[in-house]
């Protein structure tokens, strides 16, 4: 018998036959046209997301330069003087008052008019002044701008019966003085802080939130060993923060991160490697990432509606989706690869990052955060120092 | 099919149409079935793998140019799908020494006429290291070098598993229930 056939030949002319060995299935394309749908369908939700996370975006930056934008305001003292100032201005007029229907009733007086005789004058003292207790436990409502000027003035113009105690001496009591109803009470402060109107206390500064939501979305440039040839992708996320002491804070949630990057050869690490000079001469990646971050952060300044951080603390990147396009000498070797769900790298990620809040009220406040994220580990299916550089601007809600 | 015909249906499928993709994917099923079926253990492997190897077509269809022909960028797929399904048993050898060997075969096996089944079943028997690389060099023509790039191996490794193949391959065609019936021809 002759070997004159090998086993190559056999085969390949055995496995391609001229008709088709099997018969097309209804039941293989109706799985395949629900997972194409299914993909549409996916497609439609993120385009939706992505234009509604734009938009969002926009009105949430619009309404933050509006929020900020410098107004003129008069200050809350300022208000307070010229309510004093008119106040006081009302009582020396007041004052003065009786004292020109005094001179007025003299003057009339000596016209000769014999009708006339000297009256008493009206005394028309600021209706606080005239108030008086009415029993023990009433307090006196204060003058607004109780000075020893005013006190001289009211002094001067009642009749002797009703003169106002020198404070000196009035300080010295220790009992209230029932005929005495403009002495004030050793007891009793003349003013406190609960009667004065709301535009003369001093507002305390609010503490910080213990818990806080924010919202973050930010471009960032991604790139292999170093950012030179970095490209641009996105993040968007939710993180929670908890406020540990006056300064420290810390922070976690979850960040939807697109990562575009190219990668030369070296950069790499395919699986299978054997150090091959076949192997693609760059990597062309879009990789979709779940950035799970758990950061420490320290506010080193804070003053008025602005505050200053410095933030680290560790990530895990989830991979979702992983698209790389492998490209050969021969652009008729390229090849595409897809990966869903292949990979996991917890607490692989150091996050360094700063952040500048301005408080816009009591509940929100807007930050800008530059952040860099350095891999420990190499990152993904190409086994990539994948580091990435953004700018979060995150708008916070304090719960 | 038509050349014409075949290039209206691949510009309705980079409009999403899903009626020409039905019918692009009815034309060329028998072609990437028997791709498949060569790479994968059974047919219901082998229709997973065809249909994962359909999906990524259409939804990279903007990727594809008139170039080169699509049956030839439908089977790189078909191959690239077969490789991911089998990623994680693709248990490559590598020797440093092969032996020399024609592989050859026995002509009475040849005159026996081995039907399309019985080759097929041999091949899915193979581990599916050795078989991708036999399908790749021994059926579709493919280069070590080629084998290398869209594996991930070496050349060398190409070479190593191809060889082991053909052994195995060899075994079966020689294998005791062969033999008895190649003698009772």
């Amino acid at each position: 018998m002759k070997n004159r056939n090998n086993i190559d030949e056999l085969f390949r002319e055995g496995l391609n036959p001229e008709k088709d060995p099997v018969a097309f299935s209804q039941s293989d394309w109706s799985k395949l046209a629900q997972r194409l749908d299914r993909h549409d369908k996916w497609k439609r939700t993120v385009f939706r997301l992505k234009t509604i996370g734009g938009i969002a975006a926009i009105f949430l930056l619009a309404f933050s330069l509006w929020m900020i934008w410098p107004v003129k305001q008069e200050p809350s003292d300022q208000h307070t003087e010229v309510q004093h100032k008119d106040q006081k201005t009302q009582d020396e007029q007041q004052i003065h008052r009786p004292s020109e229907e005094m001179k007025t009733s003299s003057h009339a007086g000596s016209d000769s008019s014999p009708s006339l005789a000297y009256k008493e004058p009206v005394r028309e003292l600021p209706s606080k002044e005239l108030t008086g207790r009415k029993d023990l436990t009433e307090k006196p409502a204060p003058p607004p701008d109780r000075t020893w000027t005013a006190d001289l003035k009211i002094r001067e113009a009642l009749p002797g019966s009703l003169s106002i105690p020198d404070r000196q001496t009035t300080s010295k009591l220790d009992k209230v003085n029932s005929s005495d109803r403009f002495a004030p009470s050793a007891e009793v402060p003349l003013i406190s802080s609960a009667e004065l109107p709301d535009h003369l206390i001093t507002p305390e500064p609010k503490r910080r939130h213990q818990v806080a939501l924010s919202i973050l979305v930010a471009p960032a440039y991604n790139g292999v060993n170093n950012l030179s040839n970095a490209k641009t992708g996105s993040d968007v996320g939710l993180l929670l923060t908890l406020g540990l002491t006056k300064n420290w804070s810390f922070s976690t949630g979850a960040v939807y991160a697109k990562k575009l990057y190219d990668a030369e050869s070296g950069d790499y690490n395919l699986p299978g490697n054997n150090g091959s000079a076949y192997n693609p001469q760059s990597i062309d990646a879009d990789c979709r990432v779940l950035d799970i971050p758990l950061n420490l952060n320290y506010t080193f300044f804070n003053k008025g509606k602005t505050a200053i951080s410095l933030g680290t603390g560790i990530s895990s990147y989830i991979m979702l989706k992983e698209n790389y396009h492998f490209i050969y000498a021969n652009e008729n070797n390229n090849r595409d690869l897809e990966l869903v769900n292949d990979n996991k790298h917890w607490l692989s990620v150091l996050n360094l990052q700063a952040n500048y809040e301005r408080q816009l009220n009591s509940k929100i406040s807007i930050s800008v955060q530059p952040y860099l994220k350095i891999p420990f580990n190499d990152i993904g299916y190409a086994k990539v120092r994948l580091q990435s550089f953004g700018m979060a601007l995150n708008a916070t809600w304090k719960l | 099919m038509a050349e014409k015909e075949l290039q209206q249906l691949i510009d309705g499928c980079k409009k999403q149409d899903r009626q020409s993709q039905e019918l692009l994917y009815q034309r060329l099923y028998g072609f990437a079935m028997k791709i498949c079926l060569r790479c994968a253990d059974n047919r219901n492997q082998a229709s997973e793998i065809l249909n994962e190897g359909f999906f990524k077509a259409f939804t990279n269809i903007e990727k594809y140019n008139n170039s080169w022909p699509f049956k030839a960028w439908l089977k790189k797929i078909m191959y690239n799908a077969s490789i991911d399904y089998y990623r994680a048993n693709l248990k490559w050898v590598h020797m440093e020494k092969l032996e020399k060997s024609d592989y050859l075969i026995n002509e009475a096996i040849v005159e026996h006429k081995l039907d399309y089944e019985d080759l097929l079943a041999m091949v899915q028997r193979l581990p599916p290291a050795y078989r991708i690389v036999f399908n790749l060099y021994a059926i579709d023509g493919y280069s070590h070098e080629e084998i290398a790039q869209m594996t991930g191996i070496s050349a060398g490794t190409s070479r190593s598993n191809l060889h082991k193949a053909r052994q195995k391959l060899q075994q079966m065609l020689t294998g005791p229930h062969l033999i008895n019936f190649v003698a009772d021809i």
